[in-house]
């Protein structure tokens, strides 16, 4: 009979465990899933697929995710360089490769949807399909788990990886204003669930399973100088899908804005940096001369955007129409102001 | 018998193992509703900061901050510098943010680093706190690195207000403006001596001033971090939430997010989004709040002295002392053991490096010390710390570097 | 029933609020129990270093090669003091018809002798660390064994004052883990520790099984690693992954990194524990231990034509002289079964065969390629080949870099701590194997009594230097050879013992090394005496087998044995179509052991 020497600070965590049959080792079976977490993730990854495509330049990867949207095999994918005609190549969750065929893209969106033969896949596809609007809202704090495969840690039939994190916040026009490489122009949500190349167009899913984000590539933010991981809300994803996969006709109206007039000439200069926007002078009988601005302000946010300099005054004007009001926020020596201006149609 | 002797022995050793809780498995599902809570509960008091304007360029070099020279007393009630037109005094504009300091126009576009050592600067929008009703802000030194002539806080739901710089603790990366306003949110900030690690901690921000502070989850990973200064967190911090408000699931501030390192007061930008964050504790520092209100700049404090590190302890063996530091005025030197700190037994060199790196320039220690060839140990002491140089504290390139990962995997 | 206590006391209105603050506390308990046994791993004088786990009380501590470093050429050993007057007296007292000139030689001796006990053996060696625990002391650890292969090393803390013990942790098992399972890091990240409390991060697990290519020169792989998006950094290598119980399931080596350098991206991966167990006895007996190998690889796709055209698992390269060659496995055979798993990828394949040791027999199922079609699944044992790290050079076979005698003794009671279940040795054991003749080898213990049948022979120990034999049932003297013989299976064959716990030959036992037995690792425990004579026992103290130097064969024999599972070696080759028989216990009866 032997027993522990006193003082043992040995950790059973529980008792007996240490005589556990080492041989059950590497069978590679699965536990039931327990979690919520686990159990989001058993159910969700059979319909993320692994990407192949061309390769593409340097700092794009020639592999990515996607995820299944039909039956019929449509497979939703962001729209990239290395999406080519016949080079394409799916991998579904059991490792078998299939040739996919590209639907037309999404211009305002930035994806595509492929397509494979149903026909050629053993057993049933497990599509996913976003959910209507009132279900496919997000909201900050929210936990969501990222499906994707990232640095292509998966090949053939081994799992994707999940990431775990919340909705940070809803990235709006005003803040993605200074985010490039994003076509879409819509809200998108952000969230510090990792996100690394690969693992975009796979899918941001709730803790009950909602599908609300479509995985984008890093986005490269000028507000911070840093790289945010964001997705598309999936509810904007339902009129390319309806119509391609559906097969629903819909409308699309793009409207261009006229130039607006606001009566504020700023000190600019031609050069490489354009200076903070100060006000040179009011024109008179403008809208911001209704508004009492004078010279030596300096106009500091339209709406929720920061203005820094006169390049970013300008840009932003750009995107309203005459006759919307916006509210403007300037500084005047210690003083900050702010009123709403309405916008005039610029005089010919 | 003997064999349930045995077993009750070993359920003693392992303590309440046995009668562990098991896990929730819907606890991040519980979880959702407090942090929003949590979320709705601190908003009011976490604002935006915008800065404009800057007396020093982006560099490695030292401004006016830096540097043995002492900084420029501020006083009490500071007259707002006249605003600078552009054209009127030709100064070096902060670079425009599209332009990032390594990228040449029209040069390679091979893909850079995004912050880059040396790459410092925050221009533009970063967080903040608030401290008092009547306008005391907490800020992040990131912040106000360029100096810059312009500082408006935005709070929520009240607009936005010209804030006027006063002191700071660049130790703690802290610094505190003024607003004038009245009957502003107040947080509730929790003392660093009640945190368990482990415990959540969320990371809000108001960078990007929208209508919802943004926030980033983690758990607290280690308390008294940078020489007792903050609480490490796990939640990803940067510019996105620098300034910010740390809170945990009640919606009391842990501290204040900054960027920190033990290496000195510019360092830990780098280290944005990595899992590596810190908060600066508030609660214990009332005193020093009361300074930085006043207008002074608290910094390090220093003693002058490197000890060996192969020496196990106890106490800390010296290897060699600064010739301009407190130390060596002192009249310590190579050989001498220093065993005790204001009595507080040293272990060993990390151990005494963090009993004197938690003071700033100006505290008081005593220490107990056997000199080289002395048997019993002496008092030394008062000896007052000076504000540790720039050297100190500045990056130093080649940083020790931990044991190093093997290659980077396939991409 | 605590958890409702722990509400109501607190009178909290909020459900969620009591419940999350409930799971919190709950995790900030375990934390700070594991963080007890989380170490900073440091070089003695120069910077840097990563982090260690601390799991088992003797102060044996696990880390990553890569943070103790290379081996050391310019590092001398320490010298042997020189023996006091009370050990020259004892010197003498046992060796009393020493020749005159005897002095120099007794000097000699107690200094080999010392060399033998403090020092390990192996022409590479490491210095010294420096380690930091959370009670905020510094400790001197010197390394014991390394596994360059897949980034593993122990090391032993060595203590500031007798019979020193130190907070530990125990391997979990890291098969249970689940993609989506909250997982904890442990470690000094940047070295930010100045107080060595461990920086805790905490993630979920991306990913399992998955399978990372090595740095080059067949080091640093890491065949069954767990992906986990909890942040690990610069620092962390070395540290341990918990699970929610708080129980060791990885040790963190390695990050993917982005555009920014080396921080982390969300991709970090850890050696799983279940592969750490499997080098366990190497590591703790202070060898440098290698990796096994088919010297093959094999590819995941479609092969054959038409009707016999399948998807699996193929043979796309293999060298002329690897062990699977002459085994009879060719070009474009499918491998189906690995060790009696299901083979379905090819990076499936390369784990279950990266996570072996070297040496290690293994099962192989393969379809061979035929012309039209692919033939029947035919079964082979094939002993792994060695993917060389450099302990060639360290030494000879066995004897490469082992930890020194008092460090292997040191482990080998580390190993039986983990034996918890104790059974007193009641009833005799009978026990028979049928060889490849058809000739049945019995074996009847009782206690310090042991009768051997091989064959025809039968040998019979009465008690300790008494016994007989009996040939064509006649008595006779036993012969030295067969004497020795009985002495030696006597001593270790564990498969007569109910327990190895209650072994009087236990004692004074080293831990030379560990063998991976029918799909698990155990450990091998080398007894005093003459004869090469080991026991090999699982973790759980139960027997995995026995090897010695068979004086009536003259040949070094190995039996691997797992419940109905056996496995004949001789001189490192297998004899094929031996197999167990029946194994039972029973009262004793006196017959089999009369002289008649």
């Amino acid at each position: 009979m032997r027993l522990l020497p006193p003082a043992a600070w040995c950790l059973a965590g529980v008792l007996g465990a240490q005589t556990q049959d080492f041989g059950k080792a590497y069978s590679f079976a699965e536990r039931e899933p327990r979690t919520r977490v686990e159990q989001v993730v058993d159910k969700l990854l059979p319909s993320i697929v692994k990407i192949h495509g061309a390769s593409g330049l340097a700092t794009i990867s020639a592999y990515a995710s996607g995820i299944i949207v039909s039956k019929q095999g449509h497979i939703l994918a962001l729209d990239q360089i290395m999406i080519q005609k016949d080079r394409t190549r799916v991998v579904l969750y059991d490792g078998s490769v299939h040739q996919a065929t590209l639907l037309p893209e999404d211009l305002r969106l930035g994806v595509r949807l492929l397509k494979i033969d149903p026909a050629l896949v053993q057993g049933e596809l497990q599509p996913l399909w976003p959910p209507a609007a009132a279900e496919a809202q997000f909201r900050t704090g929210q936990f969501v788990v990222s499906l994707g495969n990232c640095f292509r840690l998966a090949e053939f039939s081994e799992k994707v990886s999940a990431t775990f994190g919340v909705v940070v916040g809803r990235a709006n026009t005003a803040l993605r204003y200074r985010m490039a490489d994003v076509k879409y122009d819509g809200d998108l949500i952000l969230t510090d669930a990792c996100n690394n190349p690969g693992h975009f167009g796979g899918g941001l899913f709730t803790l009950d399973g909602r599908w609300i984000g479509f995985n984008l590539r890093l986005l490269d933010s000028k507000e911070t100088n840093t790289m945010l991981s964001a997705a598309i809300p999936t509810r904007d994803l339902l009129p390319y899908l309806e119509e391609h996969v559906l097969g629903k006709a819909r409308s699309e109206a793009v409207a261009k804005n006229e130039p607006v007039f606001t009566g504020i000439v700023l000190f600019d200069k031609a050069g490489l940096q354009s200076p903070p926007a100060y006000v040179e002078r009011v024109m008179p009988d403008s809208p911001a001369q209704a508004l009492g601005l004078r010279p030596d302000d300096l106009i500091v946010h339209i709406d929720d955007y920061s203005i820094r300099t006169c390049l970013e005054f300008r840009e932003i004007l750009k995107k309203f129409a005459p006759g919307r009001t916006i509210k403007l926020t300037w500084k005047r020596g210690t003083q900050v102001s702010y009123g709403d201006l309405t916008l005039a149609k610029e005089p010919r | 018998m003997t064999k349930l002797c045995f077993l009750l022995f070993v359920m003693l050793c392992t303590g309440t193992a046995v009668t562990q809780r098991p896990v929730d498995p819907d606890e991040f599902v519980r979880l959702e509703p407090v942090l929003q809570a949590a979320i709705a509960k601190a908003a009011p008091f976490v604002v935006t900061i915008e800065t404009f304007g800057g007396t020093r360029g982006a560099s490695d070099k030292e401004g006016a901050f830096d540097g043995d020279a002492p900084p420029p007393p501020k006083p009490q009630k500071a007259k707002p510098a006249p605003d600078q037109k552009p054209d009127e005094q030709p100064k070096p504009t902060p670079m425009p943010p599209d332009q990032k300091p390594e990228e040449k126009p029209g040069g390679d576009k091979k893909k850079l680093p995004l912050v880059a050592p040396g790459f410092q600067q925050a221009q533009g929008k970063t967080s903040g706190v608030v401290l008092t009703p009547d306008g005391w802000i907490i800020v992040s030194r990131f912040a106000l690195n360029l100096d810059p002539t312009t500082i408006l806080v935005t709070v929520p739901g009240r607009g936005t207000f010209h804030a006027e710089r006063a002191g700071e603790d660049t130790s703690r990366g802290i610094a505190l403006v003024k607003i004038d306003a009245s009957s502003l949110p107040v947080p509730e900030f929790v003392h660093p001596d009640t945190v368990r690690i482990g415990q959540w901690a969320f990371a809000l921000g108001r960078t990007f001033a929208t209508d919802e502070p943004t926030v980033h989850i983690g758990i607290v990973s280690a308390r008294r971090r940078i020489f007792g200064r903050a609480v490490q967190i796990d939640a990803y911090t940067s510019p996105a939430n620098y300034g910010g408000a740390v809170v945990d699931v009640r919606g009391r501030v842990l501290g204040v997010a900054v960027p920190l390192s033990p290496s000195g007061r510019n360092a830990g930008v780098e280290w944005y989004d990595s899992g590596i964050g810190f908060c600066t504790t508030i609660a214990d520092i009332p005193d020093l709040l009361d300074r930085m209100k006043q207008g002074q700049v608290l910094q390090r404090g220093w003693l002058g002295v490197k000890f060996q590190s192969s020496h196990l302890g106890p106490g800390a063996l010296i290897d060699e002392t600064s010739e301009n530091g407190a130390a060596a005025k002192a009249g310590l030197g190579k050989g001498d053991v220093i065993l005790a700190v204001d009595g507080v037994d040293v272990a060993n060199g990390p151990h005494f490096q963090m009993l004197v790196s938690s003071r700033l320039g100006g505290d008081k220690v005593t220490l107990s010390v056997r000199k080289k060839d002395a048997a019993v140990p002496a008092n030394i002491g008062p000896i007052v710390l000076l504000d540790a140089p720039w050297s100190e504290q500045k990056q130093s390139k080649d940083a020790e570097l931990p044991a190093s990962f093997p290659l980077p995997e396939k991409k | 029933m605590i958890f409702v206590c722990a509400v109501a006391l607190c009178g909290m209105q909020d459900p969620d609020l009591a419940a999350v603050v409930a799971s919190e506390s709950r995790r900030a308990g375990v934390i700070e129990r594991c963080s007890l046994a989380v170490c900073s791993v440091m070089a003695m004088d120069a910077p840097g270093g990563g982090s260690g786990v601390v799991f088992d009380p003797a102060g044996f501590v696990l880390t990553n090669y890569h943070v103790v470093g290379e081996a050391d050429d310019d590092y001398q050993l320490p010298q042997p003091p020189e023996p006091t007057e009370a050990d020259l007296a004892a010197f003498r007292r046992k060796n009393p018809d020493a020749a005159p000139d005897a002095e120099q030689r007794l000097l000699a001796r107690w200094k080999e002798e010392w060399r033998a006990e403090h020092l390990p053996r192996g022409k590479s060696h490491y210095r010294n660390k420096k380690v930091g625990l959370p009670d905020g002391q510094l400790y001197e650890a010197e390394v014991l064994g390394i596994d360059p292969g897949s980034d593993l090393a122990v090391l032993r803390l060595l203590p500031k004052k007798d019979g020193q013990q130190w907070p530990c942790c125990r391997l979990g098992d890291s098969d249970q883990l689940l993609v989506g399972e909250t997982v904890f890091a442990m470690g000094n990240p940047f070295l930010l520790a100045t107080d060595f409390t461990p920086t805790v991060t905490f993630g979920i697990v991306s990913g399992t099984h998955r399978y990372q290519e090595g740095a080059g020169q067949r080091m640093l792989v890491y065949p069954d690693c767990i992906q986990v998006d909890a942040p690990v950094n610069p620092g962390n290598s070395g540290g341990p992954l918990f699970n929610e119980k708080g129980e060791v399931v990885g040790i963190n080596g390695r990050i993917s990194i982005g555009d920014r350098g080396r921080v982390n991206v969300g991709v970090g991966f850890a050696i799983a524990s279940n592969q750490i167990k499997n080098f366990l006895g190497d590591l703790m007996a202070g060898r440098h231990t290698e990796h096994g190998t088919l010297d093959m690889s094999a590819w995941f796709m479609n092969s054959g034509n038409g009707p016999a055209r399948r998807r699996g698992v193929f043979v796309q390269q293999m060298f002329k002289d690897s062990v699977i060659a002459a085994a009879g496995v060719g070009l474009g055979d499918e491998i189906t079964r690995f060790n009696d798993i299901e083979v379905r990828s090819a990076n499936q394949l390369a784990t279950l065969i990266g996570v072996l040791p070297s040496g290690t027999w293994t099962t192989v199922w393969y379809r061979p390629k035929q012309e039209e079609s692919f033939g029947d699944e035919r079964r082979i044992s094939v002993k792994l080949a060695t993917l060389d790290t450099g302990s060639s050079r360290d030494g000879v076979g066995d004897d490469a870099r082992l930890a020194s005698r008092s460090n292997r003794r040191l482990a080998a009671k580390a190993v039986e701590r983990a034996w918890l279940d104790v059974d007193e040795m009641s009833a005799a054991v009978h026990w028979s194997r049928t060889g490849p003749d058809g000739s049945v080898v019995r074996a009847i213990r009782d206690g310090e009594r042991l009768r051997l049948e091989i064959g025809e022979l039968v040998l019979v120990r009465e008690a300790a230097g008494k016994g007989h034999a009996i040939e064509r049932g006649t008595a006779r003297e036993l012969t030295a050879a067969e004497a020795e013989r009985l002495r030696r299976e006597w001593t270790c064959n564990t498969m007569l013992w109910q327990r190895a716990t209650s072994l009087p030959g236990l004692e004074g036992a080293e831990l030379v090394g560990g063998v991976h037995v029918f799909g698990a690792p155990a450990f091998r425990f080398l007894l005093p005496g003459d004869g090469e004579c080991e026991a090999w026992l699982f973790a759980d103290g139960s027997p995995a087998g026995f090897t010695f130097r068979d004086p009536l064969r003259r040949a070094k024999v190995e039996w691997h044995v797992r419940e109905q599972n056996l496995r004949v070696v001789v001189d490192g080759k297998l004899e094929p179509a031996w197999s167990s028989g029946n194994r039972s216990t029973g009262q004793a009866d006196e017959a089999w052991f009369r002289r008649t």
